[in-house]
């Protein structure tokens, strides 16, 4: 514990940026129930010129090395853009890995295949159970089937690091087990999970909370997963899980905003990641420089102790825990979410 | 390799420096343009090309001399 908190102070200290998500659209052709954005089809922020985003881009490579950064494109659906394909090409001339975090409706395989030639080389398709369950999660039908050519395709690519993300509900806890039957029948080899945190769409309805059962149940669901070794299931960042800790992802938990992990929202305001409230953003590209705001800012996201408050206060696992996501922090601060307190109740 | 280093000592400690948050995680650290990748974008530009039926034979009438 001694060695991994001075590595995480030694971390906070040198903050090497490994990666940058690029909040590209709010535009997005579902509506999803859980969605922590509440983005719609015409959302009123209109899309970033990919040459606002370039220029940031460039200003990084004059100081880190490109290739350490992974850029992710994210929304909205970033699939709707007609544009990606071109800024994905320019993204990897400046010697950027990118991916993209998608809801497959549009990745066709010639859309998949126009990506992969223009570099894309990671990528994330959410999949929130099996056909209706995805389909009522998503409010669109169809949507389930569409999602299935985008995961069979991209899982057949041997160079993408590709994985598919699930959000476990009331809806889908009885059916986890098909759907990583599923998932290692379309040849996927990665499964991301996570439960939905109280921000945006999801936030007020009760379908989508588990059950603080259900929650230990899900942990024990993917601690049988990783043990079985036919798919590498994970749970997300979702903060610090206790007991948990060490058995359901590869890492023990630390909030990487603001340590490892940028965003350039759709307004140019530069922040930790993109679930994070806007009264946390440090900067904005169209007043900053991005590298000085990396440097300099951040302060609240590289020393968490104002955050000691309230129940974290006299917490036993502060030390650990630091204060959980950054993400499940509201505007003023307030602990919205103990993952911990939720496990450990009756 | 002293960043080699540190990375084996940060996934010996359980820090995820390296590994992603929210996004999709690091692909195989492959060059861009490495012919192994090549070869494969190559296979799946040709698996989505239409198939071109060969031109049927006409068929031969009873009669023709």
């Amino acid at each position: 514990m001694f060695l991994r908190n001075h590595l995480l102070k030694w971390e906070s200290r040198v903050h090497p940026l490994r990666q940058l998500f690029w909040e590209c659209t709010l535009r997005c052709n579902l509506r999803c129930r859980h969605c922590g954005s509440d983005c719609t089809a015409s959302a009123l922020a209109p899309d970033m010129p990919f040459e606002d985003f370039e220029k940031v881009l460039l200003r990084i490579r004059e100081t880190y090395d490109p290739k350490d950064i992974l850029i992710i494109f994210s929304g909205g659906e970033p699939l709707m853009r007609k544009d990606l394909a071109s800024c994905g090409r320019r993204v990897q001339e400046l010697g950027f890995p990118w991916g993209l975090v998608s809801n497959g409706c549009l990745m066709t395989p010639q859309k998949a295949l126009e990506l992969l030639k223009a570099g894309m080389r990671a990528a994330t398709i959410s999949l929130d159970g099996l056909e209706e369950e995805h389909d009522w999660m998503r409010g669109v039908p169809g949507t389930f089937k569409q999602a299935d050519t985008a995961i069979r395709y991209l899982a057949s690519v041997s160079f993408l690091g590709f994985d598919v993300v699930t959000c476990v509900t009331q809806k889908n806890y009885g059916q986890l087990n098909q759907i990583k039957d599923y998932l290692i029948d379309a040849g996927v080899k990665a499964w991301r999970i996570f439960t939905v945190f109280p921000v945006g769409r999801g936030a007020t309805d009760p379908a989508l909370q588990l059950t603080s059962e259900q929650y230990r149940g899900l942990m024990e669901f993917i601690i049988a997963c990783r043990k079985e070794g036919r798919i590498k299931a994970s749970y997300g960042c979702e903060g610090f899980l206790g007991p948990y800790e060490g058995k359901v992802r590869d890492h023990v938990f630390s909030c990487q905003a603001g340590l490892s992990i940028a965003s350039v929202r759709i307004d140019g305001a530069i922040s930790g990641c993109t679930s994070i409230r806007a009264s946390y953003s440090q900067g904005n590209i169209y007043q900053d420089d991005f590298v000085d705001v990396w440097e300099h800012r951040f302060g609240l996201f590289r020393d968490h102790t104002p955050f000691k408050t309230g129940p974290c206060a006299t917490c036993k696992w502060w030390k650990q825990c630091q204060g959980n996501g950054m993400h499940l922090r509201g505007q003023d601060g307030e602990l919205l979410l103990c993952n911990l307190a939720k496990l450990t109740e009756s | 390799m002293k960043k080699a280093l540190i990375r084996i000592l940060c996934l010996l400690l359980g820090v995820n420096v390296f590994t992603a948050c929210y996004g999709p995680y690091r692909g195989p650290e492959t060059e861009p343009e490495s012919e192994m990748i090549q070869q494969e974008l190559e296979a799946l530009e040709k698996a989505q090309q239409p198939q071109v039926d060969e031109p049927e034979e006409e068929p031969q009438t009873p009669n023709q001399e």
